[in-house]
Order: C-alpha cells, then structure tokens, then sequence
C-alpha cells in the first residue's frame, strides 16, 4: 500500500526568520538555539507522511547547554593549541607536524559533532507519538569515515562513492523509528559513474586551460626560471588576460565541480531512498537533479548580483562622500576631534553592519529557496509503500540523549 | 459546560491509530473507546497542543511529556479547549534539564572564557613574546603601520600622496632624538619611527618596532621634549614587546568572541575584527611600566622630563577616546597620577633639541 509524503508548512517561515534575525541581534546571539529550534518545529511539522506530521521536541535550552559544555570544555584546549602554533612560528618542521595534527583534530571533530547531531535530532524527532533513534558508536563511525578518507585520497577521489555509501550504510542501519531498525543495501558502484561526471566536470576548466594556456605557461615559466624579472613581467603584460584566465582557472574548477556535486547528490538520494528500508516499507525518489541545482544557482546568482550592489552603492557613497568632506576640508583647516581617526572607526562599524546584513540576507534566501525548495520537492517525489505495515511499529525503547548539539553549532552543520 | 468530540488516538506505545470519543471538562480530557472503555484522562493543567492548527483547523494534542497523540477536527470543541485550557499553548516537552544545571553550566562557560581572556592569555603571551621570531613580528608591524596610515592620513595627504612626513631636517631632528633615547640599548629590531599627515592627536607603538606619530600631536606640542617623553613613552612598549603582545591577547579574544557567537564559518570575519576591537589594548601595568621605561630613558639621554607633566593632560583632553589601536592615551593610568610621578621626578636635564631642529621637527609635513 502507497503512502503520501507531503510538504505542507503552517504559517510563514519568512516571518519566522525576521523574528529569529531581530530576537538574535537584541540577544547577542544567544537567542540562536531557541531560534534554530523553531525553525526546526516549523520544518518537521510541515513534512507529514500520510497526513500525519513528522514532531521536533528538542528545546531550545539542550543545544545551549551542550554549547556551554564546549565552550568549557573545547575553547581552553583550542586556544591553548592556536597560542602554541602561534610560538612554534620559529621552527618549520615542528609547525608543518602541529598544523596537520590540528587539521586531523578538527577533521575529527567536524566528524563526530555531524554524527552526534544528527544522533540528538533523531531522538527529538517523533511522528504519532513514535520516537526515532540513532545508536551506534561515534568512534567507530568516526574511524570508519578516516580509514575511507585516507583511501579516497590516495585513489584521489575515485572512492568517494564507497566511502559515501559505507557511512550512509552505517548512519542508516543505526537509524531506528520506534523499535523498527532501518535496512540498507545499496551497492556503491552504481554512483561510480554520476561521480566520474562531477569529477569530469570539475575538470572542464583545467582541460581548456590546457588547451588554450600551455604555451603561455611554458613561456611564463621559462621567464620565471631564467630569474629576469624584467623578462617574467613582459610576458605577464603581455598576456594580461591569459594571466587572468589561469588565476580564475581553480575557481571555474571549484564552480562548475560545486554544481555538478549537487546534481549528483541527488542521484545519489535516489539510490539510497530506493536501497533503503524501515520494515515493511520501501522507498522510492524521483527527485530531479536539474531542479535542485537550478535553486542553487539561482540563490547564488541572487547572492552575487546582492553583493555587486551593495559594492556600488559603496563605492558611489565613497565618491560622494569623499567629495563632500573635501569641501568641508577646502573650507578651512579641520578643527576639534580627528576626522581621520572617526572616519576609520566610522568605516570598521558600517562594514561590520553592512557584511551582517548581508550575510543575513543570504541566508534568509538560501533558506526560503534552496533548503525549502529542495524540501518541497523531495518530499513531492518520494514515493512510500508498505505503509501498512507501519501501524505496528512500537515505541522507541532507546533512552534520548540529554544535552544539545554543542560542537555542531559551532561549525553551523545541520538542518537549517 | 463540556464538549464532546470523535478523535483518533494514537496511544504513544504503537504507532497505529484508534477513533476515540474524547470529553473536554474542567477537569480536562477524557479518552474514551467507541465501546466506551476508558483510555486516558489528562488533567486540564497538563493539556497541550503540539505546533500550529492546520489550515483546516485539525488540532493535535498531547498529555505534558506524554507519548500519546490526539488528533481532533471539530471547531467547537477546539473552541472549549482553547477557552478552558490556560496552559494549552505552553511547551508540550517536559523540560528535561533542570534549570540549575544550565545555570551550572552557563558559570562554567564564563568563568572558563574570563579565565582564559583576563588569566591565562595575558600570562602565556608574555611567555609566547620571546618565542616568536623578530622577522614575524616585523612582518606583522609593517602590515598594520600601512593600514593605519592609509586609514587615518587626511583627504588632502592622500590627495597629494603624502600620507607621511618626509622633512628632511625634520627627519633628521626626530632621528636625533630617537637615537638619543635608544643609545646603548639591545632593542630586538631596529627602531622606525613614521610621522603620519593627520590630525588625529595621538601615537603609539607596533609590533616589530615600528611607532607612529601623528601630525596632531606634534602640532599640539610646545615643547621638544614633550615629544621626547612621548616617543620615551612608546620606547619602552617596544622594548617590552608590548604591541606583540597584544596582538595576541586581541585575536584570543577574537578566537573566542567568534565562538561565543557561534558559527565558525559564517559571523567569523565579523567576531574576530569585533574581538580585536575589544581586546587589543595595553593593560594598565603595561602602560606604568612603559611609562617608568620611557623616563628612564629620558634620564639616561639627560632630557628634561619637566615639560611632560601637564602634557598627558593636555592630550586628554584635547580628544576624546576615538582610537582602538593601542594607543598612548586609551588605558591612561590616570593623567593626574601620571603628571604627579613626572611632577616628582625632577632630576634635571636639557632639551631633547635646539631651537632650530625644534622648528624643523615642527615642520616635518609641510
């Protein structure tokens, strides 16, 4: 028997998120746990499976509390470790061996918070009164997902679809609603493809850049090596514009390979969703992949176009700005407080407010647009059967976690 | 008063669905099945009513920590139960952590971020300061000197391109004086004074021995010794290596002015310039002991230290707290108390120039 998944939202998000925006500013910011709570009401309570609503039950106080035991706990030791790397400046090899040990660290904990949180917002999640659960160990999941990493890089990057399906596997397998464990058998080799494709994509730039460029590396390298300065920068004036393209070349790379990750993404949904089982119910997505990365684009070209402005009308403020305080200079030698001095704390205040604002902005858009949209539409898509058999689903007997997400919010991952 | 409604019920223990019949009192909800075999009572203090109502005006309902669901679609008894039922709309979570615990914990957080910004940074960067090589530190003092003439130099210099002040004979008499004041020191780097085109009255020292005078303060002494004391005064922060320092006590506190508002990745840029604005400056003990360095110094180059006493004042009052770079006057230990220790120090001396290098310093930006 089918069941529908609907995305069918109460009240108005925006709304919500201007209230959250106006609450955390007079707040500091501490009002973000209650206001990510609420967000997450809103979300969960708007994704229902046959007409039935999914519940967030987390407060807005467990996440603060489990920031507070990071702050406690973490900052002392990260500061201390940033202080350290700070004094070992002097010595190379000694610095080459504490950045990549605190890069390993940081790996490490990106890791283990991703997987807490998704552990506290699980066991906060109910539908019909039914929790959901993750069990499974952090440090297994954790070497799990370094042991696949080391093996993704040294195949540079052609394993990336068994490490993705082995965590999936692992995530999911862990995964409970009430006393039914989820099931999943996806292959990985059927990603192979699609992510050669991202790969391929990514490449696009450098295989033009190849084409079109390598005369003008090879010259600019021949420059550079004779050591004649003059010589390297009249093949850099030269070819101003070859130039350019080569710097912009990585970008275009980390662009287009950003796109094409989307895309594959959600190919990769679709695998998973139709590989994965709770009892007797079966999945099935059809999600497109054009679709969600059309919302991306679209945001991020939103975004730029946001950004542009907001630097034209800084430099024409500039302008004219410039020119009024030198009419007010031209009308006689400045007299009393420093107008250099408040300009410059003036500039520091208006940029702090401007890039908040900014940054606000963009993710209000990304929210209303990419994470809502791509909600919508994998709800829209996924299609559920074995309904039936959910009705004898029992409760959960797994104890909840007590304490928030702590480390995740610090690295901002997660549901909205 | 009562209402009576058909509901479906989901027991919390299965995730199946009954229809019930459900009767609102004072009292609160009782659940019964269509055979009328009691389900459940909720007492009216404990109803609450999870989310929104949808569109529709379906409204679910749980017991205060319960498992439990109701699900109702019936405008009046929805009506009864908003009327009858105060605490309805308040949170349907029993709150799980006790209050005292989160008080616990918040004390915790503050103390260990107090302890590390006004304890544990300041002590360990005084030890960091003699680890950190002086090329890294000139480095550093270059980077922010260009920022803060660029910043700070007057429309009309940056105009004309002159952001600093070049006078020969102007250079010359501010070279005297330094040289005079640093004679047989072990400074870890070359001392270089730059005289920015501004009318900001103020002067202070960076990392890797680089200090700024601004034009206002030389416009506003009268006295070549007045900008000996001042110089003296930033002598001793380099030689302690006080800006070093407190570039690394300012981004400790951006560090954690960033976590504090969470979000690493995204405010990051924002928290760390906002830390920096509210840690980086000298504390109180650092502006004494550069204060007694700077007088020594004068002693030692046999310059008059009398002229200084009402100076500090002078400065103070001429402007007020604008500048958020470490500066001479920002953590003033008392102007009063300051003039008092140079009023009772009178050991003598000459001036730091002759009338005629005096006149050149003076002159240094024109």
């Amino acid at each position: 028997m089918y069941g529908t998944v609907d995305y069918k939202p109460t009240g108005s998000l925006a709304g919500l998120l201007f209230k959250n925006a106006l609450l955390n500013l007079v707040t500091v910011f501490i009002y973000r746990f209650w206001a990510k709570t609420a967000v997450r009401r809103y979300l969960w309570q708007a994704v229902r499976l046959n007409g039935e609503p999914f519940e967030y039950t987390g407060l807005g106080r467990e996440l603060l509390i489990g920031f507070l035991i990071v702050v406690a706990v973490l900052a002392p030791a990260a500061l201390a470790w940033g202080l350290l790397n700070a004094a070992l400046q002097s010595d190379p090899a000694v610095l080459a061996i504490s950045k990549t040990l605190y890069a390993l660290v940081l790996y490490i904990l990106i890791l283990a918070a991703g997987f807490r949180a998704r552990r506290y917002r699980l066991s906060r999640t109910r539908w019909r009164g039914i929790r959901a659960a993750q069990t499974g160990s952090t440090w297994r999941y954790i070497f799990m997902a370094l042991g696949w990493s080391l093996v993704t890089v040294l195949t540079f990057g052609l394993a990336a679809p068994w490490m993705r399906t082995a965590l999936q596997r692992y995530r999911t397998t862990h995964t409970w609603f009430g006393n039914e464990r989820f099931a999943f058998d996806a292959p990985a080799r059927p990603l192979l493809l699609p992510w050669l494709a991202v790969l391929a994509a990514a490449a696009v730039p450098l295989a033009v850049m190849a084409v079109f460029l390598v005369p003008f590396v090879i010259e600019l390298i021949a420059a550079a090596g004779s050591g004649d300065t003059a010589a390297t920068k009249q093949v850099t004036t030269a070819h101003a514009g070859k130039l350019m393209l080569l710097v912009v070349t990585p970008y275009l790379c980390v662009a287009i390979g950003g796109v094409a990750y989307v895309w594959y993404r959600v190919r990769e949904f679709r695998h998973f969703a139709a590989h994965t089982r709770l009892g007797t119910l079966t999945f099935r997505s059809n999600a497109s992949g054009g679709r969600i990365v059309g919302r991306v684009l679209l945001c991020v070209l939103a975004c730029l176009g946001g950004v542009i402005g907001v630097f034209v009308i800084a430099v024409v403020g500039a302008i004219i700005f410039g020119a009024f305080s030198g009419i007010f200079h031209a009308a006689g030698p400045s007299q009393g407080t420093a107008p250099g001095a408040n300009a410059y704390i003036t500039g520091i205040v208006v940029g702090i407010v401007v890039v908040t604002l900014m940054l606000f902005l963009f993710r209000l858009l990304w929210t209303l647009m990419v994470t809502v949209g791509t909600l919508r539409h994998l709800c829209a898509t996924l299609a559920v059967d074995g309904i039936e058999g959910l009705d004898r689903i029992a409760q959960s007997p797994a104890p909840a976690p007590k304490f928030g997400e702590g480390l995740a919010d610090s690295f901002d991952l997660g549901a909205a | 008063m009562t209402a009576r409604t058909t509901a479906r019920y989901a027991d919390g223990r299965l995730a199946g669905r009954a229809d019930v019949l459900v009767d609102a009192d004072a009292a609160g909800l009782t659940i019964r099945t269509l055979a009328d075999e009691l389900v459940a009572h909720w007492p009216a203090g404990e109803v609450r009513r999870i989310g929104t109502a949808d569109a529709d005006g379906t409204l679910r309902l749980c017991q205060l920590g319960g498992d439990a669901r109701l699900v109702v679609n019936d405008a009046g008894f929805a009506a009864y139960v908003a009327a009858n039922f105060p605490r309805l709309a308040q949170s349907p979570y029993g709150s799980r952590i006790a209050p005292w615990k989160v008080a616990l914990w918040a004390g915790g957080a503050v103390a260990s971020v107090a302890l590390l910004l006004f304890v544990i940074v300041p002590a360990f960067a005084r030890y960091l300061v003699p680890l950190v090589p002086a090329s890294v530190e000139t480095r550093a003092g270059t980077w922010m000197a260009d920022l803060i003439v660029t910043q700070t130099a007057s429309p009309e210099a940056v105009r004309q391109h002159k952001t600093t002040c070049h006078a020969p004979a102007g250079t010359a008499a501010l070279d005297r004086i330094v040289l005079t004041l640093t004679a047989g020191e072990h400074l870890p780097y070359p001392v270089l004074v730059t005289v920015v085109n501004s009318p900001v009255v103020n002067a202070l020292a960076l990392p890797g021995g680089r200090i700024i005078v601004f034009r206002g303060l030389l416009d506003l002494t009268a006295d070549p010794n007045e900008v000996a004391g001042v110089l003296a005064h930033e002598l001793g922060h380099v030689e302690y290596r006080h800006p070093l320092q407190a570039a690394i006590k300012s981004s400790s506190g951006g560090f954690l002015v960033g976590l504090l508002l969470g979000d690493a990745v995204g405010f990051s840029a924002v928290a760390g310039l906002g830390g920096m604005l509210l840690f980086n400056h000298y504390s109180q003990d650092m502006e004494t002991d550069a204060d007694s360095r700077g007088l020594a110094l004068m002693h030692r180059a046999q310059f008059a230290t009398a002229p200084l006493a009402g100076f500090f004042a002078k400065v103070a009052a001429r402007q007020p707290m604008l500048d958020s770079v470490p500066s001479l006057l920002l953590t003033h230990p008392g102007n009063e108390e300051r003039a008092a220790r140079i009023r009772a120090d009178t050991t003598g001396g000459g001036p730091a120039l002759d009338a005629a290098s005096w006149q050149a310093l003076k002159a240094i930006c024109a």
